[in-house]
Formats: structure tokens, C-alpha cells, sequence
């Protein structure tokens, strides 16, 4: 009789973690293919986007949250802004292939194919925001939903990325069907929360928007 | 005349070991050692210290990465954690004051970051910072009779800190590791209430710079 509680022991065990593993009230899709379509229409429609964005950095040892606040702007294929303004002045530019960062009245400028880590940055920010990630090799994808909205879930399959992500989670609002946060779990309990606020979409944007002089 | 010579030479060299041996650190002009008992090493970071926010430049042979580095004291140990802005952690250093062995402890390094000579420099450097000197360090402390400016040695294995504060504080405002002449670590400190508003470390030979500022967050 001992193996029958064995048995039982093991499957509670295993429905936990399975609970555990999926996002508070979150369940699986059981056909994810009308929202990867969704995905797709959203992703090929989508042009460019403007936005405010609320960076949240959890850290398991502050017991408070560190703040911070700034703008995004994308343009396909893969040009971005990723300004913050309070409480640091900073952007990153990623523009023809070259990954410039301002800190301060600071310039830098690196050649994006030249640098791994830039680029596997470059990449999360594409991914994440474009609604990129489908048939991306470089992650493992699965969905989820709720009430409000729709959860792709990404695992990160390169070495180098795992090193730094364990998942990254896009929310899609069901009702516009646009990204509205993205969360990036980190080995352990740590974890950035990016809100976007703001949104516009497919209105042009200058080309000074990308150029920063050194 | 051979025997003289050879005497004169080996006289020379005699002097020139001698000289080069006594070559030892010399303290800034105008200290004198003061006879002090239980003089403690100023702290940079009080006891009363929380918490701090640095925006960060971290390079190495050249190579930079910017971020943010938050030091925080939990219960008595120190994390020194620095990230991207993005939130990407590049290192979560654990200063656990009182450990002999395991006082630098790394909770995570990027993988790109953990190469034996940064980790070492790092070590050196944040021993320096939070003043984790081995148990059997000597201690002496020099005084500026003029301007009151202080420095405290700490003498460990064949390196000499020498912790400087400025006329009439307490607070430090240089530290500087040496091994003979040789100096391997220099900080320079802008100091604020209870830790430093700006640190400046550099490791001229391990090509190794560390640059925090404060950052007011929230």
C-alpha cells in the first residue's frame, strides 16, 4: 500500500507545481492559434509605437520598489528608443544596426553585431514590444489567459540570455489586443515590471528621433 | 688598486640593497604617527547606513558597461547589487562583515563578468570599501599637526591601506592599497552624511574601473 501513497503524494506534488508554474489565475490555452493569429495581425499591422512606459525593479532584498519612468518609441524593423527620464536621464538607441546609448550629456555609439550582450538586449526590447516572438527560435513560447488578458510566456533557449532571464512574460490586453506590460523574471524571485501607458500607433516618426549627435 | 675597487663596488651595491629595501611606503609630508589605543579604521559606510543608489560605470580594458548599483545593508551583511537600467543583473556581491572565509560572498555574476581577475580586483576593492581587512591587520594612525588631516594604516601580508580623511572630519575621502611602492587600488571619495554621494575606484594595472554616483531615487 505504500507505493498508492506514494503515487498520490507524487500527483499532489505535481498538480501544485503545475498551479504554481502558471500565473495567478491564468490558465492555458487549449488552442492558442486564434491568438497567435491575433498576434500576427498585430505584429504585421503595427508600424510604429509611441509610448510612456513605468519600469518596476523587484529585488527580493529592498523591501520597497525602485521606480523609474521614461518614453518608447519603435519603428519597424528595428529601430528603438528607450529613454528614461525620471529619476535618470538615459536612452538607448538602436538605430541601422548601431546601438547608441546617452547617459547623461554623455554619447556613446557601438556597432550592435559587434557586441553580444547589446544585441541580446536589442532583441528582448524587439521581441517583447513588436509582438516579434513568434516562430522565434530563440525562445519557447506558450499562452495563457484570463479575464482581461492574453499571456505569452517566453523561455529564453540561448545560453547567454538564460544566464540572465529565466522567462519573459507579454501581456496582450484582450480588448485592444496591444502589448501593455512585459515582465522579466530573472533566475530566483527578482524581477522588472514594464507598464506602458499611452500608446499610439502607426503615427509617423521624424528621423532626428534616432539621430543623436556625439 | 683590484682589491679596493672590488671593495668600493661590493660597498655600492650593499648601499643601493639597503637603499632600495628601506624604500619603503612613506607617509604624506607632514603626518606623524600618533600614539593612539583602540583606534578604530573610519568606516565609509556608518553603521547607521541603509541604503544607496549609484548610477554606475563599470569598465574593464576599455570595455564599459553602465547601470545602476544599489548598496543595501540587510540585517548586518552588505548586497552590492549592479544592473542595466533595463533591470539586467550583472553582479549581486554579498559583504557578510565577521565571515573570515566566505565574507565575499557572489549571489550571481553574469556570465561574461565572472573571469578570476575581475572577481579578484572586485574582492580587493569592496575590501577596501567595507573595510574587510584580514583579523591580523595592524593599525596606525598619522596626523597632520598643521591641517589635521589623518591617515589610518592597515598592514596585511605585504600590502599597506592607508585610509585618508580630510582636515578636521572624519570622514574618509581617499583610500589607497599598496604592495611596496607600488600602488594596485586607488578610491577617491566625495563623502555624505553616512556613505559616500560619489565613489571613484581605480585598479590602474588590472585595468579595472569602477565609478559610482548617487542617484536620488524616490
Amino acid at each position: 500500500m505504500k507505493w498508492i501513497k506514494y503515487i498520490t503524494a507524487t500527483g499532489l506534488f505535481l498538480m501544485a507545481f503545475s498551479c504554481l508554474s502558471q500565473e495567478e489565475g491564468y490558465k492555458t490555452l487549449s488552442d492558442p492559434t486564434p491568438f497567435i493569429e491575433k498576434v500576427k495581425a498585430y505584429s504585421l499591422a503595427t508600424n510604429t509605437i509611441q509610448s510612456n512606459f513605468k519600469q518596476e525593479k523587484h529585488l527580493t532584498m529592498l523591501e520597497e520598489v525602485l521606480i523609474s519612468e521614461g518614453h518608447f518609441i519603435f519603428q519597424k524593423e528595428d529601430n528603438v528608443v528607450w529613454e528614461y527620464t525620471n529619476p535618470i536621464s538615459y536612452a538607448i538607441i538602436v538605430h541601422n544596426g548601431k546601438f547608441i546609448i546617452r547617459d547623461g550629456e554623455k554619447v556613446k555609439e557601438f556597432d550592435i553585431q559587434s557586441n553580444r550582450m547589446f544585441k541580446e538586449i536589442n532583441n528582448m526590447i524587439v521581441t517583447s514590444v513588436s509582438g516579434n516572438f513568434l516562430d522565434n527560435p530563440d525562445f519557447q513560447a506558450s499562452y495563457m489567459e484570463n479575464n482581461e488578458f492574453y499571456l505569452a510566456r517566453l523561455i529564453p533557449l540561448k545560453p547567454e540570455v538564460k544566464d540572465m532571464l529565466s522567462e519573459i512574460d507579454i501581456y496582450f490586453d484582450k480588448k485592444e489586443m496591444q502589448v501593455t506590460k512585459v515582465k522579466f523574471k530573472e533566475p530566483g524571485d527578482d524581477f522588472t515590471l514594464i507598464v506602458f501607458s499611452n500608446k499610439v500607433f502607426n503615427e509617423p516618426i521624424p528621423e532626428e528621433v534616432f539621430n543623436v549627435s556625439q | 688598486m683590484k682589491y679596493h675597487l672590488s671593495y668600493h663596488l661590493l660597498l655600492l651595491f650593499v648601499l643601493l640593497t639597503a637603499g632600495i629595501s628601506s624604500c619603503s611606503y612613506q607617509h604624506y609630508k607632514g603626518l606623524e604617527q600618533v600614539a593612539t589605543e583602540n583606534k578604530l579604521i573610519p568606516e565609509i559606510y556608518d553603521t547607521t547606513f541603509n541604503k544607496a543608489v549609484y548610477s554606475t560605470v563599470f569598465s574593464v580594458f576599455g570595455q564599459e558597461l553602465t547601470g545602476i548599483t544599489i548598496v543595501k545593508k540587510v540585517h548586518r551583511n552588505i548586497h552590492v547589487v549592479f544592473m542595466s537600467q533595463i533591470g539586467l543583473k550583472f553582479f549581486d556581491i554579498e559583504i557578510r562583515p565577521g565571515k573570515q572565509e566566505d565574507w565575499f560572498h557572489i549571489n550571481f555574476i553574469m556570465e561574461s563578468l565572472s573571469r578570476e581577475f575581475i572577481v579578484n580586483t572586485l574582492k580587493t576593492d569592496f575590501m577596501l570599501l567595507f573595510a574587510q581587512y584580514p583579523k591580523n591587520a595592524e593599525t596606525a594612525f598619522f596626523k597632520s599637526m598643521e591641517n589635521e588631516t589623518t591617515e589610518t594604516t592597515i598592514r596585511f601580508d605585504k600590502y599597506t591601506a592607508s585610509v585618508f580623511t580630510r582636515p578636521a572630519s572624519d570622514k574618509p575621502n581617499k583610500i589607497e592599497l599598496r604592495k611596496g611602492k607600488s600602488v594596485k587600488a586607488t578610491i577617491r571619495l566625495t563623502p555624505g552624511n553616512d556613505y559616500p554621494e560619489k565613489v571613484d575606484i581605480s585598479n590602474r594595472k588590472a585595468g579595472l574601473q569602477l565609478e559610482w554616483e548617487e542617484v536620488k531615487w524616490q
